[in-house]
């Protein structure tokens, strides 16, 4: 018997297995980046039919808001991808130069993609189609606002805020007043005495910090934003170590970084069997969506929800949110202008606030509001809508003004070329900081050379 | 009386030109290239030019939205200088020295195993064996981040029975390399069915011959069996190495899968394929992971060659004339 030819048959494959991964991309039109400008006539009546990606329809929110374009629009066909954001999907359907209509962005990205022409600048579409930029939060448009033009829509406001648990902290023999994220001593204090572990399994977390979703927050918190502008990144700053080091040793005296993600991986965050009410967190930072969360599936339990504040005790916070914008190349920017239009406007928010409310009645629940990048939707919200609640649900409503008062003026990070980048250095300097295989200092100053480096390949 | 076959014609041999002349001239010759037709301009198409498109944007500035710009041997040069590189080819490489040996003992031991068991349960074990294999590896990811939880999961509930307290393998950077390995033995499955197809082929009159010799089971395995299994070993240590070079799937699914995963990855889980694939697709810069593409199948190349030299010793092909 011969020996079988292995050796050609493997090559073939090791060759085709490995290359055709980056392969397969295809090639790029003659842009000069900075995206093209919309051409033809905006201001056309809605037809046709869009597609979008990187949006899904959870809820009523999501659902009333399309379902509102769609009937005042009925001949327009409105195809919804659901799923999260893939940059994978959005970036080969823009290079095939066939790509969806609209795509549902994370806002730390916007500038990344405006900085190299993947979505169209939409200033023309902004005025032909009469968006009130004004109605907008002036710090959230600074997340899609790149090189003097609007590039997407902003759609919610998302906002840390601190969740006590108010059983645990009472076992504990402590209050909501003493936690103070600005304090360390206290902080430290704080976290010690509510976090329970029977040796190595935790049966609780005294301070959950949300590291390292937040990390930049605790920047801001400690008066150090670790952006200061698109092109000025502060990670090796000396006040960013200090925060740095301070988180760690906030997790390593609840029993170490990796110890607490393993165990907050074992959460149901979003059932009825959520932290708060299993008594597995003392307190928590997290955005304010998580108490329409707890509003929705634990409605009895006791907790007490604070804007956080800094050494000097002004409240202080950090402003994400997701966005609509047209691919390059995209068909059909008059409909998808106006879907943007309907999808952020105060009316259809009120709408989808109106439903919410119904939803919750119905189960005897309280509405605890939806927080938006559009102020005027927000001020008819809480303005028209919104009724306070009262006894059993008073709770509910001193939560509601809480996040409202944090809401007031958050710091977002500025659209800048390297969002991706940027995201990618810090969480991998964080986790490396808190894991404790490098030092604050090192890791912050890599880090930091990444951004740079990678701000210098933008040019 | 003798022929005089010293003075018989001899045709001289036709030039490959003419040969191939003659045989297109054949009607069968001509099937087989219209039967083959698909599968060529397949790999053409999907195979060879991505392939080709690939190694020319390997020199390019290229961020898949705007035109690629030649910059020579810049992404070459950044690829050695770059200490991420460094990161992900160690992880990978150890990855590979670690999980080929180990799942290939582990997969032989089972095969063996499967070897001995006659009757009516011999279909129900091979079927069970192979069952995990079937499993779709985004799944596997998914499913292993449950068992390996340090704080719940099944593995240290099992390693808590002998009184170990077992680690953080999916958040502790020290775990999660051995934690990554134990998940990929979960598909060994494949490596099990063709190492057992190699062990029934295994003539049995050798160990007949062996037993009369005076050879134990161990010495019959070992003088007998491995070498009768040796094309086979060889074949799947090289087709799992390539695998394990290509790491992707389940570790990204476990780590950088989506904005939730990516919160808990660390450097020991950055693989060389998910690098390449993160510059890619979320930092953009396709003309740099083209240039990683290529730099990993120069290293395939070479270790499989290494392995091929080394085959060439240790495996006995049935007939060889060795």
């Amino acid at each position: 018997m011969r020996r079988p030819m292995v050796l050609p048959a493997i090559m073939a494959g090791a060759a085709t297995l490995t290359l055709t991964a980056c392969g397969g991309v295809g090639g790029g039109d003659d842009s000069d980046g900075g995206g093209d400008s919309q051409s033809g006539d905006l201001s056309a009546d809605p037809s046709g039919s869009i597609t979008t990606i990187g949006f899904a329809l959870p809820d009523e929110i999501a659902t009333v808001r399309v379902d509102t374009f769609r009937e005042m629009y009925p001949d327009v066909e409105v195809n919804i991808n659901e799923g999260g954001f893939d940059e994978q999907q959005f970036l080969t359907s823009v290079s095939s130069g066939d790509p969806t209509e609209l795509v549902y962005i994370p806002g730390d990205q916007v500038g990344a993609f405006a900085a190299r022409g993947a979505i169209q600048p939409l200033d023309e579409c902004i005025e032909q189609r009469d968006i009130d930029l004004g109605q907008y939060r002036p710090n959230v448009l600074d997340l899609v606002q790149y090189d003097d033009s609007t590039y997407a829509i902003p759609e919610f406001y998302n906002t840390p805020v601190l969740i006590v648990n108010n059983t645990v902290l009472a076992q504990a023999g402590l209050s909501a007043a003493d936690i103070d994220i600005s304090d360390q001593e206290s902080l430290l204090a704080a976290a010690q005495a509510l976090t329970v572990r029977n040796g190595s399994t935790y049966e609780r977390i005294g301070i959950h910090l949300r590291l390292p979703d937040l990390t930049p927050f605790y920047g801001v918190v400690d008066g150090n934003p670790w952006v200061a502008a698109a092109d000025d990144f502060r990670l090796d700053d000396p006040a960013t170590v200090a925060t740095m080091e301070r988180l760690k040793a906030v997790q390593d005296a609840q029993g170490g970084h990796t110890a607490l993600k393993d165990f907050e991986n074992t959460w149901d965050l979003f059932g009825e069997g959520n932290p708060f009410a299993q008594n597995q967190v003392g307190a928590m930072v997290i955005e304010q969506w998580y108490v329409n969360v707890l509003a929705n599936t634990s409605p009895d339990v006791d907790i007490t929800v604070l804007p956080i504040t800094n050494a000097d005790g002004d409240t202080v916070t950090w402003a994400t949110s997701n966005a609509w914008a047209i691919p390059k190349d995209a068909d059909n920017a008059a409909t998808s202008c106006e879907f943007m239009k309907i999808m952020t406007a105060p009316d259809t928010w009120a709408a989808a606030a109106e439903e919410r409310i119904r939803l919750r009645e119905a189960e005897g629940k309280a509405f605890t509001g939806i927080y938006t990048a559009n102020e005027a939707a927000d001020d008819k919200v809480f303005g028209e809508l919104y009724t306070p609640g009262t006894g059993e649900n008073q709770k509910w409503d001193d939560a509601v003004q809480s996040v409202l008062e944090a809401q007031a003026d958050a710091w977002v990070v500025p659209a800048n070329p390297v969002g991706a980048q940027f995201k990618a250095a810090w969480l991998e300097a964080t986790n490396r900081i808190l894991a404790g295989t490098q030092d604050a200092p090192s890791a912050l100053a890599e880090a930091q050379d990444k951004v740079e480096q990678a701000l210098a390949d933008v040019g | 009386m003798s022929a005089d076959v010293s003075t018989a014609p001899v045709a001289p041999p036709l030039s490959r030109g003419r040969r191939w002349r003659a045989a297109w001239r054949r009607p069968e010759t001509r099937w087989a290239y219209l039967f083959l037709l698909p599968w060529i301009l397949g790999f053409l198409i999907f195979t060879a030019g991505p392939m080709l498109a690939s190694l020319v944007l390997s020199f390019t500035d290229y961020d898949v939205i705007n035109p690629a710009s030649y910059v020579g041997g810049e992404n070459y040069q950044r690829m050695v200088e770059d200490p991420q590189v460094r990161t992900a080819l160690f992880n990978t490489l150890l990855y590979t020295v670690i999980h080929v040996p180990l799942s290939i003992a582990i997969a032989l031991a089972l095969a063996v195993l499967l070897n001995q068991i006659g009757g009516r349960f011999a279909g129900f074990f091979r079927t069970v064996f192979y069952m995990p294999a079937m499993t779709p590896t985004v799944a596997v990811g998914v499913l292993f981040l449950l068992l390996l939880n340090g704080q719940n999961g099944l593995v240290n509930a099992a390693l808590g029975l002998f009184g170990v307290d077992g680690p953080a393998w999916t958040t502790d950077p020290a775990w999660v390399r051995w934690g990554i390995i134990i998940m990929s033995l979960w598909t060994i499955g494949g490596t099990i069915v063709i190492l057992f197809a190699a062990l029934k082929n295994v003539p049995m009159d050798l160990y007949e011959a062996a037993r009369i010799d005076g050879a134990g089971a161990w010495r019959q395995f070992r003088e007998v069996t491995v070498p009768m299994i040796s094309g086979s070993l060889f074949f799947v240590t090289i087709v799992n190495t390539i695998a394990s070079l290509q790491m992707f799937t389940e570790v990204y699914t476990m780590f950088y899968g989506n904005a939730q995963s990516q919160l808990q990855a660390s450097d020991s889980a950055l693989f060389y394929v998910i690098y390449l694939f993160r510059q890619g697709f979320q930092f953009l810069e396709m003309g740099y992971a083209s240039a990683l593409a290529w730099g990993l199948f120069v290293i395939v190349l070479i270790v499989t060659l290494v392995q091929v030299k080394l085959g060439d010793r240790f495996v006995y092909y049935e007939g060889d004339d060795r």
